[in-house]
């Protein structure tokens, strides 16, 4: 089989090589505020309810037209994602049910109608975007993101930053201590509504990037390996956005490196993305464990 | 929800007690920095307080003791506004709760210091710099006065050589005074603490006593203080209110009787005693009704 030319693949992946990163800082980003204030759990139920979200999605386009396009789907499905993330923190407030039970009964029940209601959409014959397949939909596939993927992907990572840096310290101060911070006049309710919304928007606009199964790892991991090497609030941020970043276009660029490679140009890269990220993870958590802590007080 | 229970006096009345009748509520409002006036509260039906009067007037010290679940922490949370009373009213400096910690720069709190995730990457600055938040607002930042405040507040309770330190490296003495700078920086005119001295040594006990009475002074606070401490409370406050569901003492620590203990603490009154008074308590003038030798 006839090797395909280098540039002729960055052409290809062009678009895949400005959403892959884009992404990943914001997602390194949400990164931080998620495993200090210890959401890892709602946000993979958020990527579970994506799939409910889509198959909505799907089956509201397939009976409103107007409505069945790319950029249509993927805000149904951020709408469902943020309610399901309201509802965890509803049903969990009122201290009947715990957070973990809550999160367990909402993923597995939005999993299960989204893929009763992606059954029900197959079966529907007639016009309507093509349901994505089950590989693409668990694994991602970065490769066919679009011109417009790109622009939506730039735009959200611009608000995400937009959102967090203008209200820097109540985000700080209610991941920090909420209590405490609602004394002092921080809107917590705000601040926790935005942050729910902000993670099922970029779970949805990532899903099909890394897959249903892997998102959380790049929700997780940068701001997880972020947090064991750095002392101050600033330094976690931006440590958890090189990790995040460099990551994901390592990986891209090693994808590259495989397609030219049979037979890894068949392997899916939503694992690879995941895999170096969780590499790094734990080369600094061999290194942070061998090398003594500066004695601070 | 229960009814008042009859005829007895909620607290000792001594000429200085602070009237409790509601038609004198808006004369002695003006003089008062906080006011509770017949406050009940019940969390799902289970009563929590019961018909609760108490006033606090400018630059004293008021402790609430009283056991575990006595509501000592409920009433500080109604005076926070984080809970709102289901029967009567709090006044914080003429206004409501809620009013009175979003000015921001009236109302400070220190809370439990087990409430906080020690592990939180952010250093002893950052925390302090946070409690001027209610004053900078949602979408405020710092500027160079701000910075002067926070290093000014770090040297009051001396902790500046700590300021860039992680609280997670800190010594319980060391967090409780991060707590109280966050507190201070904002230069409040009150000041609620939540057993500031659970979890310290005796040593940073008696520096944490000193410590407040020099901030009383340089700040011109108010402050109430919920401790299960008596010792400390004794030790520090100007009036101590005692509380178990309802309040039954509320005026100067040296009319605390036995008996008042024993009916809010609902025990042997020897380990109460044994465990949380001075062990010189004969030398004490403040407490001769309750002299017990150590054994």
């Amino acid at each position: 089989m006839q090797e395909i030319p280098l540039s002729d693949l960055f052409y290809y992946m062009r678009y895949a090589l400005i959403v892959g990163p884009v992404i990943a800082a914001a997602c390194a980003l949400l990164s931080v505020f998620v495993v200090l204030r210890g959401m890892a759990m709602i946000s993979e139920g958020v990527a579970h309810a994506g799939v409910g979200g889509l198959a909505v999605a799907l089956l509201i386009g397939f009976f409103v037209p107007f409505l069945d396009n790319s950029l249509a789907q993927q805000i149904i499905t951020c709408i469902f994602c943020t309610i399901t993330a309201l509802c965890i923190g509803y049903v969990t407030q009122k201290k009947r049910v715990s957070e973990d039970s809550a999160i367990g009964i909402f993923l597995t029940a939005t999993l299960a109608l989204g893929i009763l209601l992606l059954a029900v959409r197959h079966y529907l014959h007639g016009g309507g975007s093509t349901p994505p397949s089950l590989e693409d939909l668990l694994f991602g596939s970065i490769t066919s993101v679009s011109q417009q993927d790109a622009y939506v992907a730039v735009a959200i990572c611009v608000g995400v930053f937009a959102i967090i840096f203008s209200m820097y310290h109540a985000f700080i101060y209610t991941a920090l201590d909420e209590d405490m911070a609602r004394i002092n006049g921080v809107p917590v309710g705000l601040i926790n509504t935005l942050l729910l919304v902000m993670v099922s928007v970029i779970i949805v606009v990532s899903v099909r990037m890394v897959g249903l199964l892997m998102i959380n790892a790049l929700m997780i991991i940068p701001g997880a390996t972020a947090k064991m090497i750095a002392r101050s609030f600033g330094r976690v941020l931006v440590t958890s956005l090189v990790v995040g970043t460099l990551g994901v276009a390592g990986s891209l660029l090693l994808a590259i490196f495989m397609a030219q490679h049979p037979p890894m140009d068949k392997y899916p890269v939503g694992p690879i993305l995941v895999l170096t990220q969780f590499t790094v993870f734990l080369v600094v958590w061999i290194i942070r464990q061998t090398v003594k802590p500066r004695v601070t007080a | 929800m229960t009814t008042r229970e009859p005829s007895e006096p909620q607290y000792t009345l001594l000429p200085h007690t602070h009237v409790q009748t509601g038609n004198e509520l808006g004369r002695h409002q003006g003089q008062d920095v906080v006011c509770v006036h017949d406050v009940s509260f019940a969390y799902d039906g289970r009563p929590a307080l019961t018909h609760i009067t108490l006033h606090v007037k400018q630059g004293n010290t008021l402790g609430i003791i009283g056991p575990n679940g006595g509501g000592k922490s409920t009433l500080m949370k109604l005076m926070l506004g984080s809970l709102k009373p289901d029967e009567g009213s709090i006044s914080i400096l003429g206004m409501s709760p809620k009013e009175a910690c979003a000015r921001g720069d009236l109302v400070g709190y220190v809370p439990q210091r087990h409430l906080l995730n020690w592990s939180f990457p952010i250093t002893v600055w950052q925390v302090v710099q946070l409690g001027l938040f209610g004053q900078k607002g949602l979408f405020g930042r710092y500027t160079r006065a701000d910075r002067e405040k926070v290093e000014t507040t770090l040297s009051a309770v001396n902790i500046l050589p700590l300021a860039n330190v992680p609280i997670g490296g800190l010594s319980g003495g060391q967090q409780q005074r991060v707590f109280i700078a966050r507190a201070l920086v904002s230069t409040p005119k009150l000041l609620f603490l939540d057993e500031p001295t659970t979890g310290i040594d005796q040593g940073a006990q008696e520096s944490f006593a000193a410590l407040l009475e020099a901030i009383k002074q340089q700040y011109h606070l108010t402050l109430v203080m919920v401790s299960h401490n008596l010792r400390s409370v004794i030790a520090t406050c100007d009036h101590v209110a005692c509380l178990n569901q309802t309040l039954h003492y509320h005026d100067q620590p040296h009319g605390l009787s036995r008996e008042v203990l024993f009916k809010v603490f609902q025990c042997d009154l020897d380990a109460v005693l044994d465990t949380h008074l001075p062990t010189d308590t004969c030398c004490t003038p403040a407490l001769p009704a309750l002299h017990r030798p150590v054994r």
